[in-house]
Formats: structure tokens, sequence, C-alpha cells
């Protein structure tokens, strides 16, 4: 099951090129467009937001668990970056400076809203949406009602997360999600790596444990 | 022992299958899972835990209409707060305020604020004990003459004869003196030194030589005056033919061990002259 699940991944990613090699282009694209948005030129900094949105949407989306709180987030990520323009350094990583800006965003949001065990309904229509954009998208699973089944997994799954305490929550999507290093992790969160560690082993442990249960729910065995 | 080293691997496999864990540590719960099958199990199911995560967290396919809310948002917050456009500073100050910026800059200011405090501390301390040390300079000024002009009064600095032998035959003249008349030997105490300078003070009991009276026997007549250290006629020689016991003797040693003073007072005799 899982194998087939990572197959449907693969087959969907493979649509779109490497996202380390769009990155990598975009990057250097942006240089001209930081130095003119620098320099008071708003079209330039469209540009930027047209070439980095994706990326940030989908992190403040996965930190978040909601898409109206997402876009939110992404809006004003873009606005710290604008107001904050003058201070980043020439030779520095854009994309690197303003992804910390969103990750600094949906951690002040994240502790400004309620916990996710009492927003409702709203969580709940968004798995739905979730859960039927994932079946229409599955093209590999011969069984609609495995497929159904994983999408109800899959969002079941991002309720567990969204549940689990705001700290450890960004640092298991900044580690396991968005593959970043420990000592990454441990920087964009201010705090120190042994932390992050500690902080990760917990929330794998309490995922694992709800994915047993979870498996064990749907009547799959492995 | 078996069951420890599950617990063990079991606290470690959450961290180890992602290579997170220490370099120690990993080796020793790798080298565990070799062997356990069921930790060999529970690290699967991690690692398919995270795999499950991963797909549950890939993002929806926002449409295009999502992004234009978000650019349009930004771009009217932009234009409706009227926010200047960011300009570039001067080159060479721009440098600075971005060196300077947020935490270095309260870093720097804290710095230079500290060696301002240290600068100030180091001025007024450096100021301070000149005057202290003129004080103590001049105390040690006056100290020193005072002690300078004491010692020079108490110091009675032995007088030099006119001729070392007449003093070392007026020194044996008057060793032998006493045994001849066997009197007693009169006179003060004899003094030693007192301070390892050598130095000798006089106690008031010894009186000032007398002035040179009539002639005295010649052997008498180099006796050391013990006032200076100037060479001065012998005083208080006694005739030649003043019996033992009216002669005071007093024996002074000096620092310096080859230098012996002696000290022959006349006694007053009845009817004899008073002398000065």
């Amino acid at each position: 099951m899982v194998a087939e699940i990572a197959h449907s991944f693969l087959t969907s990613a493979e649509e779109l090129p490497p996202p380390r090699a769009r990155e990598e282009g975009r990057a250097e694209q942006l240089s001209p467009l930081v130095e003119r948005a620098r320099a008071g030129d708003a079209r330039a900094f469209e540009e930027i937001m047209l070439a980095t949105e994706r990326k940030i949407v989908a992190t403040a989306w996965r930190l978040l668990g909601d898409r109206e709180d997402a876009r939110d987030a992404a809006q004003e990520t873009y606005l710290r970056a604008y107001k904050y323009l003058a201070r980043f350094r020439e030779g520095e990583d854009f994309q690197a400076w303003l992804y910390r800006i969103a990750v600094n965003v949906c951690r002040d949001a994240a502790r400004k809203r309620k916990p996710s065990g009492a927003r409702g309904e709203p969580l709940v229509r968004v798995e739905l949406e979730d859960a039927l954009i994932d079946f229409e998208s599955t093209s590999v699973a011969a069984d609609a009602e495995e497929g159904a089944l994983r999408s109800q997994q899959r969002a079941l799954l991002r309720r567990a997360l969204a549940s689990l305490p705001e700290k450890e929550r960004a640092a298991i999507v900044l580690r396991d999600v968005e593959g970043l290093p420990t000592e990454e992790v441990a920087r964009l969160l201010g705090s120190r790596p042994v932390t992050v560690r500690s902080q990760v082993s917990s929330a794998r442990t309490k995922l694992k444990d709800y994915c047993d249960r979870l498996i064990g729910k749907g009547g799959t065995t492995r | 022992m078996k069951t420890t080293d599950c617990e063990r691997a079991r606290q470690l496999i959450p961290l180890h299958f992602a290579g997170d864990a220490e370099t120690r540590r990993s080796r020793s719960v790798a080298a565990h899972l070799e062997a356990c099958a069921p930790c060999r199990s529970l690290a699967a199911d991690f690692a398919a835990s995270r795999e499950m995560l991963r797909e549950a967290c890939e993002p929806p396919q926002f449409d295009a209409d999502f992004y234009e809310q978000i650019r349009s948002g930004v771009l009217s917050r932009i234009a409706r707060d009227d926010r200047p456009a960011p300009t570039r500073r001067a080159a060479p100050f721009a440098a600075l305020f971005d060196l300077l910026s947020g935490r270095r800059l309260a870093f720097a200011a804290s710095l230079a604020l500290v060696a301002t405090a240290c600068g100030l501390g180091y001025f007024y301390w450096s100021r301070a004990p000149r005057g202290v040390e003129r004080q103590l300079a001049r105390d040690v000024q006056r100290t020193t003459g005072d002690a300078a002009n004491r010692k020079q009064d108490a110091t009675p600095t032995p007088s030099v004869t006119p001729d070392e032998d007449e003093r070392r035959a007026a020194g044996e003249t008057e060793r032998r003196a006493p045994k001849r008349n066997d009197a007693p030997r009169t006179g003060g105490p004899r003094l030693k030194n007192e301070s390892a300078g050598g130095s000798f003070r006089r106690t008031p009991s010894l009186p000032r030589l007398a002035s040179p009276g009539p002639a005295r026997a010649p052997e008498q007549s180099q006796t050391a005056a013990v006032q200076t250290p100037k060479r001065v006629a012998p005083q208080g020689v006694l005739p030649p033919d003043a019996p033992a016991s009216e002669v005071a003797r007093i024996e002074i040693q000096t620092a310096d061990p080859n230098i012996r003073i002696i000290w022959l007072a006349p006694r007053e005799v009845e009817g004899a002259q008073p002398k000065r």
C-alpha cells in the first residue's frame, strides 16, 4: 500500500520539472528583480511574488493546515518582505530569506489562532475538499474505494498533525516535510538542535501511533 | 539484557531511522537492529508513517484566482498604506546600516557604551592616583628627612684620631691602665650595636668629652672624641700622674668591628679645676 501511494506520488510529480531545478532557475532570475525592487520598482516586486508564491503558500498551508490561513500568511509574508527589503543583503539567498519570513509569520499566526481541535467545521470542510481533490487526481489506483480510503487517511493524518503542539508541528513539518536539516530548523525556530530533535522525536512517535491506529482502523494490515 | 537493549533502541529509533541520532548512538542502534526483528519492524513503521505524512502534506493545487488574490491584496495594501519604496542608502552608509541592523546594532551600541564607561573610569583613575602619589612622595620625603635628621642627631659619629697608630697606642695604653692600678673599670656601659646598620646611639648618660685642658700624658693625649666625624683634638687629657681611680673609662663599639671608641672621662677630683 505504501509503495502504491509512493508510486502515485512520484507519478504526479513527474509532470513538473524537479523542484530543485525550478528553484535554482528562479534564484538566478530573482537577483535582478530583487535589485529593481529595492530600487523602488513595484512591477519587479510583483514578479518576485509570481516566482515564489507557490512555495510560500505550500509552506504556509503545511504549517497552518488551512487554506484561508495560508493565504493570509502568504500576504503578510510579502508585506513584511517589501517592508524590510532594504535590509536584504546582496549575495544572500533571497528565497531562503523569504522562507524564513514565511516561517515566522506562520508561527505568529499559529500562536494567535485557537487550537485546531476547537476549529471544528472549517477544518472538516477543508479535509473534505482535499479528499475530493486527492480522489480526482489519483489516476493509478484501480479501485476507487481504495483511492477514497487513501484520501481519507491523508486527511485524518493532517488532522492529527494539526492537533500536535505548535512547536512539535512546526519542527516535524520543517524537518520531515520540507526536508530541512536539523540545524536549519533550529535556526528558523529560534531554538537549539537538541531541542528540535526532541520535538521531532516526540511528534514522529505520536504520528506513528496514530498511523498504526489509522491503518488498523481501515482494516489494512502490513 | 536484551529487554534493556530493546528499550534503549525504541527510544532512539524515532531519530535513528531518519538519520537524526548522534553518530555513536546511531551505530549502537544499527547494531541492535541487525539482531532484533521486532525493533527492525518498529523502525520500518516509523519510516512508513513519515512517508504517509509527506504524502498527506502535499499541498492542494490552488487555482490561479487564489494566487491572484494574494498578489492583489499585497499590492493594494502597499498602495493604500503609501509605503515608500525601499530606497537604497548611499553605498558607504548602506553597508554600515546593514552591518548594524537589529541585534548587531544593539550589540554595537552596548559595546560602545561599555568602552566609553571603561575609558572614563580609566581617565579618572589615572588622574586621582597622581595626586595621591604626590602626597605619598611628600610624606615619604618628609619622613625620610625626619629620619635622617633623627639619625644624624642620634648617631654620634665616631671621630677619627689624627693618626691611626696613635689611636691604637692610646687604646693599648688605656687598656693597660686599669691593670696597673687594679682599679675597677668605670665608666658607662659598653654600648653595642643596636641595629644592623651598625649605628649606635648615644645614651644621655654619656657626657661630652671635655675641652682640651692642660697637657697630659702623651699616651693619653690621643683619646678619641666622640662627637663628629671630623678630626678633633683629643680632649679631656688627664695629667700624666693622674691615678687610675680618677679616670672614667667608656668604651663604645661601633658597627664596624674594627672601630671602637674608648672614652676616658676624668673624674672630678677634690680641689681640681672643673673642666669644660
